[in-house]
């Protein structure tokens, strides 16, 4: 009770906090009567910006309609309104990693501009607050179906809220079985044969294995950096792909071992719904994914798992302690084609604002908050701190200083890493490693 | 005895027929009617405490957030009501455009009437996601996009081709010397078709009419594709699978609803359906 009304508090203070930052001198009514659309999957990130959507209006008298889809629907429908170059969404969800594939085609808007112009940014939007690590991920230059990496190139989107993976586990399941977290892929492997012999009925570990490039993004392209393993290496014409390096083959057959020591039968059709099901009703004891989900689970009263999910690191190799993550940025971005890109813009920086970071997260919904001031702001440690996010709020920090988006930006990445994600199959499925490998490369440099 | 033992046979058989086929649908009832943790309970709650809630949610009659569903509004009257104002004027346009049509087809000989026929069948075979792309961007140019007469002509497609074959068929059903006897009495063309040959057609196309308007209720993909606001039940349905809440019951709830416009439907043409499904079948 006491921390319902610390937290009614606090939202009070921020409320008021936000209402004073929006009072500044600018002209938020730059664009009054005009109406856009903003388009999102359906996600809690919707909800945190959803809820406040009355607020806008009121402030700058833009009128927005929320376009929400479910994921997969989603990302097929973004892809024919952008590809078409329909003018009908203005304001879209979109990550990283698709950008890098529209984005040659101008089929998102440049934003440093308005960014940089005093007349279409709030003095207090502060851009340089994102974490480092999300700001330099959202800029690079494009040529003729190229993607030129530059720090000072265009920015192509504003991180809204972002997942940064980590091995999750249920504190409650280990502790019965007696099993230790692990911090090695070995290690993952050993305790997975534990956990069978314990409790023949539970899955040790859940990963994503899906034939699409998401299966890859989480732990295995975590997990590789520790073993040495890069997507690509070189650039522009000298580059070439290092999937069939001997890291890479080293990684690989540790990986395999383990999906096949510790994944349930189901591995390959498993996205994240089947992962988080996994660990929320406690048919898994441990995964690698994104860590929103098991803050979200440990919500009191979300699910069966509320206040008994851990956090730790990525794993890594047996003999490199150094760990890393890979993150995806759930941002907004300007449809290339919108005609009303400076009331797009408007929107995108009040729901990106200080404001609305520290608001969402402590409605518990805009995890992982992406501005570093929002993770100094007492009400947000004090509301992921309470004692049923377990080592959530640690975890994070300490995570979050090796995260980085660990794919190598380039235009056609959506090919070659659904191959990987096939090849990952094939392997797991009993095809020869360093075979298998051998061919992921060569049908990658085919493309390159 | 021996008739008496396979009657019984038989009568089990469509039991088992009869569970098959209803058990989803109650199913999906009676989780409209539960609380999220009874919907996710193990094992599976046959008594539980109704609660009308999901329906609240489904309707915006409940607070937002009140209910675990998160602040995104649904308000699934405008779906529902998008989908029988699709659906109901895709089959009249079709029957106005392809009764007509279906006569021409069963009455007049004229060159290449048979491939014809059978190209106005081809939109039937052609999958929808072929010429999605191209239709979006035809829609966006002319302005049709979004709109309910955008969406009636383009359900076209699906109802049409099914209107035209099923009155050719049922045109055929009806002897033409019918129609021959009305022409000696002095009627025209016009009054032959609009005084003899539609009263007889009248039960064969409600049953059509019917028919088609399923096939129009149940579309996907166009739906998704080609509105935003104007969205039919079918694709507001997929919009209730948010992953960040508890979806099953309100996504109940949703099915329910959805289900009651066709099944009042069927129950009031149940007869004409069945006509419409004979009819024309005996040449």
């Amino acid at each position: 009770m006491k921390t319902i009304t610390k937290l009614t508090m606090a939202s009070a203070i921020v409320a008021l906090m936000g209402t004073a930052a929006y009072a500044e001198d600018f002209n938020w009514r730059q664009f009054e009567g005009t109406e856009i659309t903003w388009a999102y999957d359906i996600h809690p990130y919707a909800d945190a910006v959803v809820a406040y959507l009355d607020e806008f209006e009121e402030l700058t008298g833009i009128k927005v309609t929320a376009e929400l889809y479910p994921d997969d629907t989603y990302w097929g429908k973004l892809n024919i309104q952008l590809s078409t170059g329909s003018p009908d969404w203005d304001v879209v969800g979109t990550g990283i990693q698709p950008a890098w594939d529209v984005t040659p085609a101008g089929q998102l808007a440049g934003l440093r501009g308005l960014i940089e112009d005093p007349n279409m940014t709030s003095p207090s939007y502060d851009y340089e607050d994102f974490f480092p690590a999300l700001r330099a991920a959202w800029t690079w230059d494009v040529a003729e179906e190229e993607i030129i990496a530059n720090p000072d190139g265009e920015i192509w989107g504003i991180p809204h809220a972002f997942e940064n993976m980590q091995l999750m586990y249920r504190t409650d399941i280990l502790e019965r079985l007696g099993v230790e977290p692990p911090s090695t892929l070995p290690e993952l492997t050993i305790a997975c044969e534990q956990i069978r012999a314990a409790d023949p009925n539970m899955t040790p570990m859940a990963v994503r294995g899906v034939r699409f490039w998401s299966s890859i993004h989480t732990a295995p392209i975590s997990i590789a950096q520790s073993y040495g393993v890069r997507d690509f290496v070189g650039t522009g014409d000298a580059m070439d792909t290092a999937l069939d390096s001997a890291e890479s083959i080293r990684f690989h057959k540790d990986y395999v071992a383990m999906i096949q020591a510790c994944a349930p039968d189901s591995w390959a059709n498993d996205n994240w719904y089947q992962v988080v099901d996994g660990l929320s009703t406690g048919t898994t004891a441990m995964a690698v994914d994104a860590n929103m989900f098991g803050f979200w689970n440990n919500i009191e009263g979300s699910s069966d798992a509320a206040g008994k999910i851990a956090f730790a690191p990525p794993l890594t190799a047996p003999d490199n302690d150094e760990f890393a993550s890979n993150i995806w940025i759930w941002s907004l971005a300007i449809n290339g084609a919108s005609e009303k890109k400076g009331a797009a813009w408007y929107f995108m920086q009040w729901a990106t604002s200080k404001e609305m970071n520290v608001r969402g997260a402590t409605d518990g919904k805009l995890v992982n908050p992406p501005r570093s001031s929002a993770w100094q702001a007492q009400e947000w440690i004090e509301y992921a701190n309470q004692p049923e996010f377990n080592n959530f709020y640690d975890t994070f920090n300490t995570v979050q200083e090796k995260t980085s988006l660990l794919f190598t930006p380039r235009y056609g990445f959506g090919a070659a890493m659904n191959a990987w994600a096939v090849a990952m199959q094939e392997m797991v499925g009993g095809a020869d490693v360093e075979e298998s490998l051998s061919n992921l490369a060569e049908e990658i440099r085919d493309e390159l | 005895m021996h008739s008496r033992s396979i009657s019984l046979l038989l009568n089990v058989l469509v039991l088992i027929v009869v569970f098959v086929l209803a058990f989803p649908i109650v199913w999906i009832l009676m989780n409209s009617f539960k609380q999220a943790a009874d919907v996710n309970s193990y094992p599976p709650a046959f008594f539980f405490q109704p609660t009308l809630e999901n329906y609240k949610v489904l309707f915006d009659i409940a607070e937002a957030g009140a209910t675990n569903y998160g602040t995104i509004k649904i308000q699934f009257l405008k779906p529902v009501t998008s989908s029988v104002i699709i659906s109901v004027g895709a089959v009249l346009l079709s029957l106005i455009a392809g009764v007509p049509a279906g006569y021409a087809l069963a009455r007049y000989n004229f060159q290449g009437k048979e491939d014809l026929a059978f190209f106005i069948l081809g939109f039937r075979f052609a999958p929808v996601l072929l010429v999605i792309i191209p239709m979006f961007q035809f829609f966006q140019a002319v302005g049709l996009y979004d709109s309910y007469l955008g969406m009636i002509w383009v359900y076209q497609l699906i109802t049409l081709p099914m209107i035209i074959w099923l009155s050719r068929s049922y045109v055929e059903d009806i002897p033409l010397e019918i129609e021959e006897a009305a022409a000696i009495c002095g009627a025209k063309r016009s009054q032959i078709i609009i005084k003899v040959v539609l009263p007889l057609l009248r039960p064969g196309l409600v049953g059509a009419s019917l028919l088609v308007f399923l096939l129009a209720w149940h579309n996907f993909a166009l739906g998704l594709i080609l509105t935003a606001k104007n969205t039919p039940v079918t694709v507001a349905l997929l919009k209730l699978l948010n992953p960040g809440v508890n979806f099953y019951p309100v996504v109940s709830a949703g099915l329910v609803v959805s289900m009651i416009v066709p099944i009042c439907l069927i129950l009031l043409g149940q007869r004409h359906l069945e006509r419409g499904l004979t009819f024309g079948a005996l040449k």
